[in-house]
């Protein structure tokens, strides 16, 4: 389990207050390439804002974040995307003005010329500002933008807006984002909110593949435990900011502190 | 120096007053009150129409003070909660600048259409002639100096009273966090806000009246005034009624103190004073955006943006667009244009093509709002000193030798184009200080920074060639000349539609798509790998060196740089103009630099002169509409004529709206 590779993610210590609140204390997690590992619990446990201090969107007040051997704790958000890190949203940030596939579009880009370091240094942004250096919309973008918007089951919508998107395809649109970049290390949030029991399945097995065949990091922040336990290869289970246990998915359904979490009730 | 901190302090207080204003009503509405200078010359007016003896009613000044400050203003600001103010709350932040800009428009327009547009400049206020009361350690204080300080402190106690010891307190800043809180207490929190409308507005009166016998009554007079009581504001962040109180109180001091040290003539003497304001701000603004929690950058809360009246008007407005049919009418449109540009100089004589020439370098202009606000997103009340820093810019290098060549040599659209690159050089800079902090901070930074260029540059004898504008002429090109009206009709076409031409291509570019995710969601557009800052104040530099080059068209056209015509209080006329018309459309923007020039053109062809403000209230009147239509006229105008094409061509425009979300969300994060 303790092998480092450059993609493997690792959380130390992290802890974050709101005002009054704690909303992680403490908090440890490692997940690995080619792994789908979970992070689960009760709502308002600290998940979203766990990969709120991975991606860099929050600042945490202790602790810090591995990417490989690479502490990212202090970075900005765009750093980390240059490393390779993508994420969703639990509320879908999309953009009005842009149609389904433009947002993969600009995904796609996104994550090349993040990866050439492009967006990040000023001076190559700048230079990205003046039109005649930046380029229209290929046929080879837009077909790699349909297929992965098909086999998301968003291929009808993709010249909509996010608008007159209903909430589970506003959700499969981040997942659709997150892929596109490419990027080494994918935090979900909640993807599968809004879905029904076979486009559940589907976007489960899309994760699987990636992870194996892409050898990809993948965090999956999650209500569904069914969808948890059959496709993570290990569980975090975090409860009020605490991280209460974590293993293979079989040890935590079988785990009392789960249960008592879960069901609500308090453990002696 | 004590009578030096006196004299500060007498100032200082009347900042003070006015900014603990600001803050008040920021607190209990989370409205800026941009129109606040407007009010005040309102109400001062009203009190110069009832005490002065030749052309009012001469009544005693203290009755006529107390009517206005106890009577008028809390009723003015009542009605502009009632008809207005109240229904801003939830406006996205570009909607309510725009809308308090042409609040403070319209408001200034009114004032001068009702009580005329002559400007007086000797008015006594509430106390009259000054006179020595006593005097503390061989220092003369005067009973003006001594009344506005004794109201100061008044003001401020009841303040602090009012804030600290009354459920009206709680309540004022409780309403700032929640309406939970408002509701737990038991209080109408439309009763407070409405209230602090009312007391703000009085307070707001106050110190206009009291600062009257320094400044006169003009539209531009109240805006130091205003200027050092947002750099208060500033300090206080919008909500610190204290630091926003003494931090106006002690520049009011600094502003005094420094005439003993200072030289006076040369740039130092002249410009630091005007200055401060701008000064104080970017103190402030250097020292909290360290602070990351209120860097726009690193926003923290993450909040989906399909919601609000600005996302569901857009997304009315794309679905037409969207629709499959009807694209053939932009050929229309493109028809017709080019008709209508060959046909001018046609029909009309050179006075009305030329007034047309110039209403394109207006649009160039206007462009730069497209690229400022409606790409970057960015606010900015100072496009207008951009143009005119342009303006100087370049007739300084035709008019002097430098590096770029000696006296009369250097060519005219050489000339220009170094207007643009010190315009957009500017830019950068005050891009830098305006960007790091949230919208707000944004505009009034440019606000203050358009102040400080109509005071500290375009008065200095060099730029202004005392007071009749440096000669400037019309470019050659290819041993082409333009020096007729119709041949720089021309000219200045062919520049619009390049740029526009480019605009156009930055929107349909990666870069489009860039800014289209920050304007959306910062946190989206973090979290791909775009660096924010950078292209916000690329852009902002560009839009900033768009303006600087309309700037040196108009100069051009008139043979004469003339900067004076760059002044902040017109820049706030056209950012309510190019608001109202839609900042993301370019044919809105054109709209908007043509109706600049031609409705006052056409008005004062066919109006009596007593009604010349009667186009600039129009002005702000369509800018106060956006709160019924956020995203402006010229995108409401387009999709209509979209929806005739689809239905000329067979289509349905039936539009389903944005899918509701409210309901789902709230299951969701009610816990499935
Ligand atoms: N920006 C914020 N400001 C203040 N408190 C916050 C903020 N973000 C989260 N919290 C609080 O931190 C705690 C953890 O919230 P978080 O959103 O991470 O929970 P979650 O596990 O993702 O819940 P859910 O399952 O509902 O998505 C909650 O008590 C929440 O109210
Ligand atoms: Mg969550």
């Amino acid at each position: 389990m303790s092998t480092i590779n450059s993609t493997t993610l690792r959380a130390e210590g992290v802890s974050i207050r709101f005002g009054g609140v704690q909303a992680l204390n403490k908090v440890s997690l490692e997940a690995q390439p080619g792994q789908i590992t979970g992070l689960i619990g009760p709502n308002g446990a600290g998940k979203s804002t766990m990969l709120g201090c991975i991606s860099g969107t929050l600042e945490q007040n202790e602790g810090t974040i591995f990417v490989g051997e690479t502490s990212v704790g202090k970075t900005t958000p765009q750093k980390r995307a240059s490393m390779g890190m993508a994420r969703t949203f639990q509320g879908p940030q999309l953009v009005t003005e842009l149609t389904v596939r433009e947002h993969v579009i600009l995904a796609d880009r996104a994550g090349k010329q993040v990866r050439a370091g492009k967006l990040v240094t000023s001076l190559n942004f700048i230079v990205a500002l003046i039109p005649f250096f930046s380029r229209g919309i290929s046929k080879a973008e837009i077909a790699n933008a349909d297929a992965l918007l098909n086999e998301l089951g968003l291929g009808k919508d993709k010249d909509k807006g996010p608008s007159d998107l209903t909430l589970g395809q506003r959700r499969l649109l981040e997942v659709a984002i997150c892929l596109a970049t490419n990027a080494k290390i994918m935090l979900l949030d909640e993807p599968s909110a809004g879905l029904d029991r076979s486009e559940t399945e589907n976007l489960g097995q899309m994760i699987t593949k990636l992870a194996r065949e892409r050898n990809i990091t993948i965090v999956l922040v999650e209500h569904d435990l069914e969808l948890v336990f059959g496709i993570c290869d290990r569980v975090f289970v975090l409860d009020f900011g605490q991280l209460i246990d974590s293993g293979t998915p079989a040890e935590m359904r079988a785990s009392k502190a789960v249960q008592a979490a879960y069901l609500g009730t308090v453990e002696d | 120096m004590l009578s030096f901190v006196i004299a500060g302090l007498a100032v200082g207080a009347l900042y003070a007053m006015s900014a603990m204003a600001l803050v008040i009503t920021y607190n209990a509405s989370r409205v800026f009150n941009f129109a606040q200078g407007g009010m005040a010359f309102f109400l001062a007016y009203c009190f110069f129409f009832l005490s002065n003896p030749d052309t009012g009613l001469g009544w005693n000044t203290w009755l006529s003070a107390a009517l206005v400050v106890l009577i008028a203003g809390p009723l003015l600001g009542l009605f502009l909660w009632w008809i207005l103010l109240g229904k801003l709350g939830n406006l996205a932040p570009l909607t309510k600048v725009a809308v308090m800009i042409g609040l403070q428009v319209a408001l200034v327009a009114v004032t001068t259409l009702i009580f005329g547009h002559e400007p007086v400049y000797l008015v006594y206020g509430p106390v009259g002639e000054p006179s020595v009361i006593f005097s503390v350690f061989d220092v003369n204080v005067s009973n003006e100096q001594f009344i506005i300080i004794v109201t100061a402190a008044i003001v401020a106690l009841g303040g602090y009273w009012v804030l600290n010891k009354t459920m009206a307190g709680l309540v004022t800043r409780g309403s700032v966090d929640s309406e939970l809180m408002t509701v737990l207490t038991g209080t109408n929190p439309k009763f407070v806000i409405a209230s602090t409308w009312a007391i703000g507005t009085a307070v707001a009166g106050l110190a206009g009246l009291m600062v009257l016998p320094k400044v006169g009554l003009s539209p531009g007079g109240f805006a130091n005034l205003i200027a050092a009581s947002m750099a208060g504001a500033v300090i206080g962040k919008f909500t610190n009624l204290w630091r926003a109180f003494f931090g106006a109180l002690l520049l009011g001091v600094v502003q005094e103190v420094l005439v003993l040290y200072l030289p006076s003539d040369g740039l130092l003497g002249t410009a630091l004073r005007p200055s401060l304001p701008f000064l104080f701000m970017v103190g402030a603004v250097l020292i909290y955006s360290r602070n990351k929690d209120v860097r726009a950058d690193t926003q923290k809360v993450e909040v989906a943006s399909v919601n609000n009246a600005y996302e569901v008007s857009l997304s009315h407005y794309l679905n037409v667009m969207r629709n499959p049919k009807g694209h053939w009418d932009r050929w229309v449109g493109y028809v017709v244009l080019v008709v209508v540009m060959v046909g001018i100089p046609v029909i009309f004589n050179d006075y009305w093509t030329g007034l047309i020439a110039v209403g394109f370098a207006y649009t160039v202009v206007f462009l730069s709002y497209r690229l400022v606000t409606g790409e970057a997103g960015i606010i900015s009340l100072s496009q207008i000193s951009f143009a005119g820093l342009g303006v100087i810019a370049a007739a300084y290098v035709v008019n002097n030798d430098t590096v770029f060549g000696a006296k009369g040599t250097v060519p005219i659209l050489l000339a220009m184009l170094i207007g643009g690159v010190v315009a957009g050089v500017i830019g950068a800079i005050v891009g830098m200080i305006c960007l790091p902090l949230g919208p707000l901070y944004a505009a009034i930074v440019t606000f203050a920074f358009a102040l400080l260029v109509d005071q500290a540059v375009y008065t200095r004898d060099e730029f202004s060639n005392y007071g009749s504008g440096l000669p400037f002429g019309r470019p050659t090109l290819f041993g082409m000349d333009f020096d007729t009206p119709k041949k720089y009709y021309w000219f200045a076409a062919a520049i619009m539609f390049i740029i526009m031409f480019i605009l156009w291509s930055l929107r349909r570019s990666t870069t489009g798509l860039v800014f289209a995710t920050i304007r959306a969601s910062r946190v989206r557009a973090a979290t791909l790998g775009f660096d924010i800052f950078i292209a916000r104040l690329g852009v902002f530099a560009l839009g900033a060196a768009v303006a600087g080059i309309g700037g040196t068209m108009v100069a051009s056209f008139q043979l004469v740089a003339f900067p004076n015509g760059f002044i902040m209080v017109i820049g706030l006329v056209w950012f309510a103009l190019a608001v109202a018309q839609g900042t993301s459309s370019m044919g809105g923007l054109a709209a908007g630099g043509m109706t600049l020039l031609l409705m006052p053109a056409i008005f004062s062809e066919f109006l009596p002169e007593r009604l010349a403000d009667l186009p600039v209230l129009l002005f702000g009147l369509v800018a106060i509409n956006m709160v019924k239509d956020p995203i402006g006229i010229q995108p409401g105008v387009r999709a209509q004529f979209r929806r005739l094409a689809i239905k000329l061509s067979g289509g349905s425009t039936h539009d389903p709206g944005p899918v509701d979300d409210d309901n789902v969300n709230s299951k969701v994060s009610a816990g499935v």
